[in-house]
């Protein structure tokens, strides 16, 4: 449904939950006590971010 | 306080460093065995590549585990790269092999009268395998780069020494065979050179996440 939806609207979906955010978005956005780290595509999010915040919270160092 | 996960990741990284330092001795004692014409070394070399193949599937039955615990980064990279490094090197202990089966055949010969260089093109060869896996160790992109062009220095030497195989096969036909053998195992050497470059690209991607295979430019 989403897929569908995605054609017509943005769709923002806040979720801690790493394996859902690089499975259904385009692009991700990591935040982290109100501040935006990091935005960019899932696919570099999640492969090679460009910020070690970002680095260290996907890969578990800390969160 | 190291995590579990963690612990994987080392294990996986240490196997690596054991299966480089089997296929670096393999090498290493398969070019003594054809230039010292040591027929039981080189049966040795022949026997213990079963246990560098074993590396292999052990790497892989560990980075498949390491990968159900959704990996992400360069811990993703890692993992990927180990498996693609594993594999390499169990294509270096091949070749060894092959120089290994060449050298046991040569040394029920007697030795052709040609000068060859290969000690220099085995040098050549080993010091890219090491330099790439220090590369690894030391996630140094920059010194994986630089290993990167040394491979046309190798195939260059393949080159002069077949060439100078072919005139000698050329003037003297009883030598035919024998020489044979050394054009294969020239060929080996030039391998495990191509080999180390692989290795040194995948190092540049865990590093960098930047896929440098198949560039013109490397």
């Amino acid at each position: 449904m989403i897929l569908e939806l995605k054609k017509d609207y943005t769709i923002v979906i806040v979720t801690h939950n790493m394996q859902q955010a690089a499975r259904i978005s385009d692009f991700t956005a990591f935040f982290y006590l109100g501040e935006l780290v990091e935005f960019d595509s899932t696919a570099k999010i999640f492969t090679n971010p460009a910020k070690k915040q970002t680095e260290d919270y996907v890969t578990g160092r800390f969160g | 306080m190291e995590n579990h996960f963690e612990m994987g990741l080392d294990a996986l990284r240490q196997k690596i460093l054991l299966m480089a330092s089997r296929a670096e001795t393999a090498v290493n004692q398969s070019v003594q065995a054809l230039v010292q014409r040591d027929y039981d070394l080189a049966v040795r070399v022949r026997e213990d590549d079963n246990i560098i193949d074993q590396f292999e599937v052990e790497i892989d039955e560990m980075a498949i585990v390491l990968l159900t615990k959704a990996p992400l980064a360069s811990n993703l990279r890692l993992i990927t790269v180990a498996m693609k490094v594993s594999q390499n090197l169990e294509r270096i202990g091949d070749e060894a092999t092959k120089i290994a089966k060449r050298a046991r055949d040569l040394a029920q010969e007697p030795p052709v009268k040609i000068n060859l260089d290969v000690n220099r093109m085995a040098s050549l060869s080993l010091a890219m395998v090491k330099d790439a896996l220090d590369s690894f160790v030391h996630r140094d992109s920059a010194a994986a780069r630089a290993i990167i062009p040394r491979d046309k220095d190798v195939d260059a030497l393949n080159k002069e020494m077949h060439q100078a195989l072919a005139q000698h096969m050329m003037a003297n036909p009883d030598t035919i065979a024998r020489c044979l053998h050394w054009i294969v195992a020239a060929k080996s050497l030039e391998r495990i050179a191509d080999h180390a470059k692989n290795i040194a690209e995948e190092v540049v991607y865990l590093c960098e996440a930047q896929d440098i295979r198949h560039t013109l430019k490397n």
